[in-house]
């Protein structure tokens, strides 16, 4: 089966800028894919890539076995892209401007009809629709976007800070519209900065610095790979200083430090053997309080795949 | 606002769908093109088209009631005055507003980052040209409609034939219909705001000058209405407008190109265009130097495929500096016959092949104005004693030699600043813009730095531009058959002309390489292995 989206190697400079770096990944249908970096790291480009926007300088991107360079309106008529900086025709309703994109996609009478009426009811957007576009909140636009970008029924949607200016609502409502749309088949590559959002709604995250790919992989496989390698805070009873000092000697120890009475140290191995330095530690005498490993989120594993410090 | 959007999937995933939302056809047809229903829903909504409308018909209004408390006895047909007050307020209307706002809906789009969204959407590029070339001319009919009582009452004043009219406001629609085109064309031209200011400024003063051009023949013609039924007008109007409907596809085409995918063929409708442009342009002359009495003299035909030569010239800049590759999605479409695919190689796109296809037009109108003026009896305009025309006056003193001297001039002009500049330049997107520029410009070049050459060291004619580089001068001189310093053209400008088609010779090679490559691709990809092994 081919994969929804298959990215291969795409370079792209913009003069002497990199923007993208020979990235390749791929995305299985029903997918739902975190796409995370720093600011000017090359989301944006390679989503414009993908949907046909902008070409690479090397490379070719196939949405469902359809390359965007060979054939870009086949491509199209697969992707559904939701752009950052989205606009709005000024002097149309909310119900005129989703039928003119639904005109567009080629929808005729009674199918057009059925089709808008689908995706407003799926976006909520009934109470709004007679509705000026000028007149409508951030959210209420971000969702109309949403609502043209599913009007040919797409198989990949690619979302650019989709949650960007959301309020802690509306992002949720937003995150339950893109788990929905998983769990119907679509393969969906969303970009965003809010990392905790992505944990709850993503299967994947592939995580993007300078142009280049640094990792990717499902979030629970990347999560464990994080911890393996966590920062452990421990505060013991007694001298603190002997304390440290039998630390730093134990394997797998590293960047042991006493910070404010609590021992800080980096763990570069798993839970067993974390469960072992603990038994260690209290046969040669150290009397630990507290012994806690940092619990490990998204932002963690983005800190850390960026920092280029995951072996 | 609560919801819970898994509740509203269908069992397939597909968004399931539901009754209450209100089917909405409404009144615009399923088979209207998109952006045409667009846009006349958004100016319907929007107040810059209403408020335009009733503006100007308030200003006729006015003009017609002051019209009104002057008309005396004294005034024998009121109508013709009362016409050209009410045809100015029109052609303010259809040739400036109607153009203008089709040069801001296109522009918007760019600014209102929504042109995406339409490419996204999978509009074709021409679906949305001409989505806003009709909304401007739905607009252009509005106005007319509200101009119609004017127009009436115009006419019931008397001194205003029907006929003289009906052709009026025909040419004064066409011209509307051209002008929105061309304007589009320009808004697609740069997404650069600052650029779109200074070109919105250029347009409008350009659209100023139409009006005023357009209300004086529209009252020239309404006074003298005999002129309508000259024949002469109706042998050249059908060649202007043929002119015009190909500047107005050519401007259609070239927009559409711009907006297309980088891989999809942007050249081959233009070409095509240019060559029928340059057929129907010798059938005219040939027209023009057979059917009417007095036939068309030489030297005008000569003159006229001038022109036409430096307006393919012009062409020529762009096509000659396309990309040297064929995209992705061209590249199919060669045609597998090796005749066929050679036949059809100028067509394609590409700078090679530009180069192919501009001397062969150079050719075909250098060789075609030649054969018109040898075959159709055609005679010169010069003079000679009481007998009238001399009969058998060479064509070289006819204005021969002065066009062979401008195809000379035409391929010194762009083959050598294109071939240079690409050489240091690159074929980047961004060089390629400047190398056009530079090649456009380059006429100046050439006329202006022997005359600053002539200023340093001190050689009067050279620095009156009196000198081989200075294509016109040339080309004027030998109209009757006699060469300005023939030495320096023959050892300077002929050598700089070869040079400059050397220099795209490998080009042409790349091309001539690639096609041959892709016509047989069935026969290498099949023969690979053996070849290789
Ligand atoms: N059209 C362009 N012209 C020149 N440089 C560009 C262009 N588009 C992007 N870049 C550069 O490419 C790099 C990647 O930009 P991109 O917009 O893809 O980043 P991003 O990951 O989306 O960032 P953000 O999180 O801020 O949206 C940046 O350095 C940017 O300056
Ligand atoms: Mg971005």
């Amino acid at each position: 089966m081919t994969s929804a989206l298959e990215v291969r190697g795409i370079t792209k400079e913009f003069g002497a800028t990199k923007a993208v770096d020979n990235v390749s990944f791929s995305l299985d249908a029903g997918e739902i894919c975190g796409f995370i970096g720093p600011n000017g790291a090359g989301k944006t480009t390679t989503m414009r890539i993908v949907s046909t926007l902008e070409l690479p300088d090397r490379g070719d991107v196939f949405v469902d076995g359809v390359s965007v360079l060979g054939s870009a309106r086949e491509v199209r008529a697969k992707i559904g892209f939701m752009p950052d900086a989205y606009g709005a025709y000024s002097a149309t309703t909310v119900m005129e401007y989703l039928d003119f994109f639904a005109r567009a996609h080629g929808l005729r009478g009674r199918a057009r009809a059925h089709t808008i009426a689908s995706v407003i009811d799926f976006t909520a957007l009934h109470p709004l629709a007679t509705k000026n576009i000028d007149a409508l909140s951030k959210g209420m636009k971000q969702r109309l976007c949403l609502a043209k970008t599913l009007l040919h029924d797409p198989k990949l949607l690619i979302l650019d800070e989709p949650a960007a200016g959301l309020d802690p609502r509306a992002r949720v409502e937003l995150r339950e519209l893109v788990s929905a749309l998983g769990d119907s088949g679509k393969a969906v590559l969303l970009s965003s900065h809010i990392l905790t959002e992505l944990a709850e709604v993503c299967d994947s995250v592939a995580v993007i610095e300078a142009g280049k790919l640094q990792a990717k992989g499902r979030v629970d496989d990347m999560m464990r790979e994080t911890r393996a390698h966590a920062d452990v805070v421990c505060r013991v009873l007694g001298d603190a200083e002997a304390a440290l000092r039998t630390i730093a000697e134990m394997p797998h120890v590293t960047g042991a430090r006493l910070d404010q009475g609590n021992i800080t140290f980096s763990f570069t191995s798993g839970d067993q053997e974390r469960a072992q330095l603990l038994a260690e530690l209290v046969r040669r005498g150290v009397q630990p309080l507290d012994f806690a490993a940092r619990d490990t989120n998204l932002e963690d594993v983005f800190l850390s795949v960026t920092q280029g410090t995951l072996q | 606002m609560t919801m819970d959007p898994a509740a509203e999937l269908g069992a397939d995933g597909a968004p399931a769908s539901s009754p209450a939302a209100p089917p909405r056809s409404g009144f615009f047809g399923d088979f209207l093109n998109p952006v045409l229903v667009k846009e006349i829903r958004q100016s319907q909504r929007g107040k810059v088209f209403a408020i335009s409308l009733i503006v100007t018909v308030l200003l006729a209004l006015l003009a017609c009631t002051i019209m009104a408390l002057e008309i005396t006895d004294r005034t024998a047909q009121p109508g013709r005055d009362f016409f050209a007050a009410v045809y100015a307020f029109l052609c303010g209307a259809v040739l400036l507003v109607v153009p203008f706002q089709a040069f801001h809906a296109m522009g918007s789009e760019w600014d209102d980052h929504t042109f995406e969204m339409l490419v996204l959407s999978n509009l074709k590029p021409r679906q949305i040209v001409v989505g806003k070339i009709l909304a401007g001319f739905v607009q252009a009919l509005l106005f007319f409609a509200a101009f119609m009582p004017f127009l009436a009452v115009a006419f019931l004043l008397r001194g205003v034939d029907v006929l003289v009219l009906a052709v009026i406001l025909g040419l004064t629609a066409f011209a509307s219909l051209w002008l929105t085109t061309v304007s589009i064309m320009f808004s697609t031209l740069t997404r650069n705001r600052f650029l779109r200011v200074i070109m919105m400024v250029m347009l409008g003063g350009a659209l100023v000058g139409t009006i005023a051009a357009a209300s004086g023949l529209g009252n020239e013609l309404m006074r003298q209405p005999d002129q309508i039924t000259d024949w002469q007008f109706w042998l050249a109007m059908p060649q202007l407008l043929a002119v015009a409907t190909f500047g107005g596809f050519l401007a259609l085409f070239i927009s559409c190109n711009v907006l297309s995918h980088a891989e999809e063929n942007r050249s081959t409708n233009v070409r095509v265009l240019i060559s029928v442009g340059t057929l129907l342009f010798l059938i005219a002359m040939a027209v023009n130097a057979t059917v009417p009495t007095p036939r068309m003299p030489r030297e005008p035909l000569f003159g006229l495929t001038i022109f036409a030569m430096f307006g393919l010239a012009l062409a020529g800049v762009f096509l000659c500096t396309e990309p040297d590759r064929l995209g992705r999605r061209v590249a199919p479409t060669v045609p597998k016959s090796g005749v066929a695919a050679l036949l059809t190689l100028p067509w394609f796109p590409g700078r090679g092949r530009g180069v192919l296809f501009f001397l062969l037009h150079v050719a075909a109108l250098v060789v075609g104005a030649l054969c018109l003026a040898a075959f159709t009896g055609g005679r010169g305009m010069t003079i000679v004693g009481s007998s009238g025309y001399v009969d058998n006056d060479p064509i070289m003193n006819d204005g021969g030699l002065g066009l062979l001297v401008a195809a000379v001039y035409v391929l010194l002009y762009t083959l050598l600043p294109i071939g240079i500049c690409s050489l240091f330049l690159g074929t980047s997107d961004r060089s390629r813009k400047i190398v056009r520029v530079l090649a456009i410009l380059s006429p100046a070049f050439f006329i202006l730095a022997p005359a600053v050459l002539g200023l340093l060291i001190g050689s009067g004619p050279m620095r009156d531009m009196w000198h081989v580089g200075n294509g016109p001068l040339m080309i004027g001189e030998s109209f009757d058959g006699s060469l300005y310093d023939p030495e320096a053209f023959v050892f300077l400008i002929l050598p700089l002309v070869l040079v400059g088609l050397l220099l795209a010779l490998p080009s042409v090679f790349r091309a001539l390489r690639e096609t041959s490559r892709l016509s047989s691709g069935k026969e290498t990809a099949a023969a690979a292995p053996s070849t290789e092994a």
